[in-house]
């Protein structure tokens, strides 16, 4: 297959969207080798001017070093952001700590003396409950004889129960 | 991800992005712009970036997500900021580029970008999928139409002298 031949083969998938990217390449190389006259003057120029618009569009050369250091500033803040949180936390975490330890005695003279003295007045409204009890137990028992009283009148009527077993017998 | 990983990683992508953002845009200073505002958002995303598969795919997604968003906030401006780029590229260029960027320039958007991704900036069918949200066939398609439509005009001009 001669240069022309594989021109045109490339060129009738090129037109239908079939080329890859290397093929595609090899034909704007094969284009760009001819003479201003050839048959394929059209496409030439096409890839030409493609290839052209392409160093047109030149990327800027800052753009990699900006992004750089956008990014670094970035990370660079967050860095800044979480040693300015460092200093509040570790102030916060050390009075926490120092309150723990240096409180802590204090702390436990404070709630023994309040036991102490919950428990005695707790024993001292035991005491008082405790009496009050036994005075109501007391004078309530008073009531509680009238029910021997009516134990005994109705003693009397045990005979019914054996005149009961005689009769089923 | 250390910051070491993110630019061993990342870093390389930039010059599609910027393509990518200036094909969108048509603004260099724009495009730019987008470029570090997503390596900015990728850099606060980095933990997500681990279990990304396909990071090139996806930056190219974030990218175009980004332009979009610039180009919906700033419509107005970026209309009359395209139109002088236009101007001032067709300036630089010589006649034969000239002409081929004013025949593109007639393109549909969509065939135009397809165009320019691909016969530019040789983005693979996969990455202008992802970059406009077409499916490989479509995309294919427009390619085909575009190229067919370029050529058939330039084969005007140059017949008639147009």
């Amino acid at each position: 297959m001669d240069c022309n031949e594989k021109i045109e083969s490339l060129l009738e998938k090129y037109y239908l969207g079939e080329t890859s990217l290397e093929e595609e390449k090899k034909l704007k190389e094969l284009l760009l080798t001819l003479p201003d006259d050839s048959k394929f003057e059209l496409e030439k120029e096409m890839f030409s001017s493609y290839n052209q618009q392409e160093e047109e569009l030149v990327v800027p050369s800052s753009l990699e070093t900006d992004t750089i250091s956008v990014i670094s500033e970035q990370s660079d803040k967050k860095v800044k952001i979480r040693k300015l949180l460092w200093i509040p936390t570790t102030i916060a975490a050390s009075w926490l700590l120092f309150m723990m330890f240096y409180k802590q005695p204090e702390k436990e003279t404070l709630i023994l003396a309040e036991i102490f003295n919950k428990e005695q007045e707790a024993y001292n409204t035991t005491k008082e409950t405790l009496f009050y009890v036994s005075k109501v137990m007391n004078s309530e028992l008073g009531k509680i004889s009238r029910l021997d009283k009516m134990e005994q009148h109705l003693s009397p009527l045990s005979y019914l129960d054996r005149i009961d077993t005689h009769l089923k017998e | 991800m250390t910051k070491k990983q993110f630019i061993k990683e990342l870093l390389p992508l930039n010059e599609k992005m910027y393509r990518l953002s200036y094909r969108l845009l048509n603004d260099v200073d724009l495009a730019k712009d987008i470029v570090q505002t997503v390596y900015c958002k990728l850099w606060e995303d980095k933990n997500k970036l681990k279990t990304i598969l396909n990071k090139e795919a996806y930056v190219i997604r974030i990218t175009k997500n980004a332009c979009l968003d610039k180009i919906r906030l700033q419509k107005t401006q970026t209309e009359v900021q395209q139109h002088h780029k236009i101007t001032e590229q067709y300036h630089e260029s010589s006649e034969k580029v000239m002409l081929v960027k004013k025949v593109i320039a007639t393109l549909p958007e969509k065939q135009r970008l397809v165009i320019q991704l691909r016969d530019v900036d040789g983005f693979s069918f996969d990455e202008i999928s992802k970059a406009l949200d077409l499916p490989q066939n479509t995309i294919r398609v427009s390619l085909s139409i575009a190229r067919k439509k370029v050529r058939e005009e330039l084969k005007k001009i140059y017949s008639y002298g147009l």
